[in-house]
């Protein structure tokens, strides 16, 4: 486990120091949208790993929800922990870029809400979590709120087919167009990026699993201690 | 202590996410369809040069201060471990 550690940190770090000299020195500047159009290479990942975490709080919270094993609940907890960051992220990077572009910091726009969605459906997750009793009860209770809200993650994707959005088509995924019209090096600036932001977060996601086990252990250790 | 971590967190979080809400809704509330995009902004090889690094300062604002939360974490874990091993070899 510590050598995997390792491998990702390392990894993480290192891909960090490429994308970043990628996105401010190799990538061309985008004709229309000018150098702030670099942010979609930030974004557009944190993005990503938004919408897989809560898919990865859901599928961890069913593996607790039919197993009882706390190894899902440490899963699933530690990718709401980090869910709500990564969400938090996209919303203020979106933002700042929709300022330029849009000249708004925020509209109603249907991706733009059901991110927002999202958010709130983690910080929920956590809250159940917080304010609930100690046991096993209180997880349950968070699986449930999880798997309603692993929903939303498809929604985000596909806002920009069902509604009308001031976000683009498609670039990217299975159901993107295929007449995109981003340059090779932007493709490859923003694959080494998406790939850049998941070893990070696999790499957090270890070190906060490894952490909530402890915790969870010393919990124990307390009730055991105030019990005898 | 850790509940209470936990439960700070939690509610950091949330009254974070309550003024930002707030703020929005005070006064840059506008709907996408009638969003302009000022093109003299966007002259020049500099132009909005400001909100790529306010992005990147941001992220990594984020990701250090997630890291030290989480360090505070390890370190408090590491105490109780401390406190809980006194007490079992007291009573020992």
């Amino acid at each position: 486990m510590s050598v995997m550690k390792t491998i990702f940190f390392v990894g993480s770090c290192t891909l960090m120091l490429i994308t970043i000299y990628m996105i401010f020195m190799w990538v061309p500047t985008e004709q229309n949208l000018g150098i702030s159009q670099r942010i979609f290479y930030v974004h557009v990942p944190l993005g990503w790993i938004g919408m897989v975490s809560i898919l990865v709080v859901g599928i961890a919270s069913i593996g607790h929800l039919l197993t009882r094993n706390n190894t899902w609940d440490a899963v699933a907890y530690s990718a709401a922990e980090l869910g709500v960051i990564f969400a938090t992220l996209i919303l203020i990077t979106g933002a700042v870029w929709a300022k330029p572009v849009w000249g708004v910091w925020w509209s109603w726009d249907p991706k733009l809400t059901t991110t927002l969605i999202l958010w709130f459906i983690y910080v929920g997750y956590l809250m159940v979590r917080s304010f609930s009793t100690p046991g096993s009860q209180g997880r349950r209770y968070a699986s449930v709120v999880a798997l309603l809200g692993a929903i939303d993650a498809p929604i985000i994707y596909l806002a920009s087919i069902w509604w009308r959005t001031a976000h683009p088509n498609l670039n990217i995924g299975p159901l993107a167009e295929a007449d995109s019209d981003l340059d090779g090096r932007m493709y490859i600036t923003f694959f080494v990026s998406l790939m850049t932001f998941t070893v990070f977060y696999v790499y957090v996601m270890l070190e906060r699993i490894q952490m909530r086990k402890c915790e969870d252990d010393l919990d124990e250790v307390h009730q055991y201690v105030s019990l005898t | 202590m850790f509940r209470l971590l936990n439960r700070t967190f939690g509610l950091l979080t949330l009254v974070i996410g309550a003024v930002a809400l707030i703020a929005v809704l005070n006064n840059v509330v506008v709907y996408a369809e009638s969003a302009a995009v000022d093109e003299t902004q966007q002259n020049g090889p500099e132009a909005n040069l400001k909100y790529l690094f306010a992005v990147f300062f941001l992220v990594w604002a984020f990701f250090f201060g997630y890291t030290f939360f989480l360090s505070r974490r390890l370190k408090e874990m590491k105490s109780e471990v401390a406190i809980l091993k006194k007490i079992i070899s007291e009573k020992e």
